[in-house]
């Protein structure tokens, strides 16, 4: 994921997360020790926000979305992944 | 008795399948134990669930033959990870077969807590297979018939239902549920075994069996409002209408760990991966 969002100019490719984890210091240390390079939304739990409203039980989920905000692939992983956004990438130029 | 229970299994899931429908959506995940750790596996980790995560309850006979399985379970534990770190190779054996007969023995005194530690091992029993699921099927009748009540108990067997499915069946599993959610007078219990029972359907390939689901997530909604399974439910009906592939994505906002806002409407014109996700 990582590499996603070094290939691709981030007025293309945007990573928006939601973060489930507990401890706001230690997240913060582990965004830097591992240099992750998105922002994320800080849920704080698993439980409640966001996750509760949009039915998350299982992680990560992932929704894959084009340019038009619509939802076009739902928790594609490793190449399918960057094959899915290198497509939809490509779409709207 | 036990030949009684087995002969009233039939009436009462054919009694459960003739009430009307219930209820709709689909469910949160689960509440599952692993499967039984494989023994003597090489090479593969063994399947190893915490230690001391199920219920507590039970007589003192129960209580000390428990705490000796945890001790040896611990044990038995701490070596596979020793192994494992050591690049893997032979894993000794999991105390749960040695064990087994002992906690059945005591079941047959009348302990339920241990009728249902077997239950939830039952790859361990020395019946033959193909009748393992009348055993499944007649211990689980005999305590919703004598136990109901006890929330404890029934909590730890709704938890049994997946493992259930495996052995009778969707069907049958989904007849158990309903024959405790009419036996228990403990709210917890109805809701418990209703959540478990829309999470089957919801798996069912039968799509009259998942639209029954979503009529059971509805129901538990209106009637637990504001329970944790209700929320959750009203999350997965939501994704359902909402979440689909070609749907847009409703927008949505909230604040960074710096307390800045993150709007997902903000990113319109790029293509967006949310990512659900934690270190943990």
């Amino acid at each position: 994921m990582k590499a996603l969002v070094q290939r691709h100019s981030a007025d293309d490719f945007v990573i928006l997360g939601v973060n489930t984890d507990r401890d706001p210091e230690k997240y913060r240390q582990e965004m830097m020790a591992n240099e992750i390079p998105w922002d994320s939304v800080w849920n704080g739990s698993t439980r409640g926000g966001i996750p509760e409203a949009w039915g998350v039980s299982a992680y990560p989920t992932l929704y894959l979305l084009d340019r038009d905000g619509v939802i076009r692939y739902l928790s594609p992983r490793g190449e399918r992944l960057e094959a899915a956004v290198d497509e939809l990438v490509a779409e709207g130029r | 008795m036990t030949v009684l229970r087995l002969l009233l299994i039939p009436f009462c899931l054919s009694a459960a399948a003739s009430l009307p429908a219930q209820e709709e959506a689909k469910p949160a995940a689960p509440l599952v134990r692993p499967a039984a750790p494989a023994t003597r596996a090489v090479g593969a980790t063994p399947m190893v669930r915490p230690a001391g995560g199920e219920q507590a309850g039970g007589g003192p006979a129960f209580v000390a033959l428990r705490e000796e399985y945890d001790a040896a379970y611990t044990d038995w534990r701490r070596q596979v990870t020793a192994i494992a770190e050591q690049g893997g190779g032979d894993y000794p054996e999991s105390p749960d077969a040695g064990f087994y007969g002992r906690f059945r023995a005591l079941a047959g005194d009348g302990e339920a807590y241990a009728a249902l530690w077997c239950l939830q091992r039952l790859e361990h029993d020395p019946v033959p297979e193909p009748y393992r699921a009348d055993r499944w099927r007649g211990e689980v009748f005999a305590l919703i018939t004598d136990h109901a009540d006890d929330p404890q108990l029934m909590t730890g067997l709704v938890r049994t239902a997946m493992r259930g499915t495996r052995l009778v069946g969707e069907a049958q599993t989904v007849g158990l549920l309903r024959y405790l959610e009419g036996t228990t007078r403990n709210d917890d219990v109805v809701r418990g075994a209703m959540n478990m029972r829309a999470s089957l359907l919801g798996r069912s390939r039968d799509a009259g069996r998942r639209a029954e689901s979503g009529r059971v997530y509805a129901a538990m909604i209106e009637r637990w409002p504001d329970s944790a399974e209700a929320k959750r439910a009203k999350g997965k009906i939501f994704a359902k209408n909402n979440l689909a592939v070609g749907q847009t994505a409703p927008d949505f906002v909230g604040v960074n760990v710096d307390g800045e806002e993150l709007r997902l409407s903000d990113h319109r014109g790029k293509v967006v991966l949310i990512d659900f996700w934690g270190f943990w």
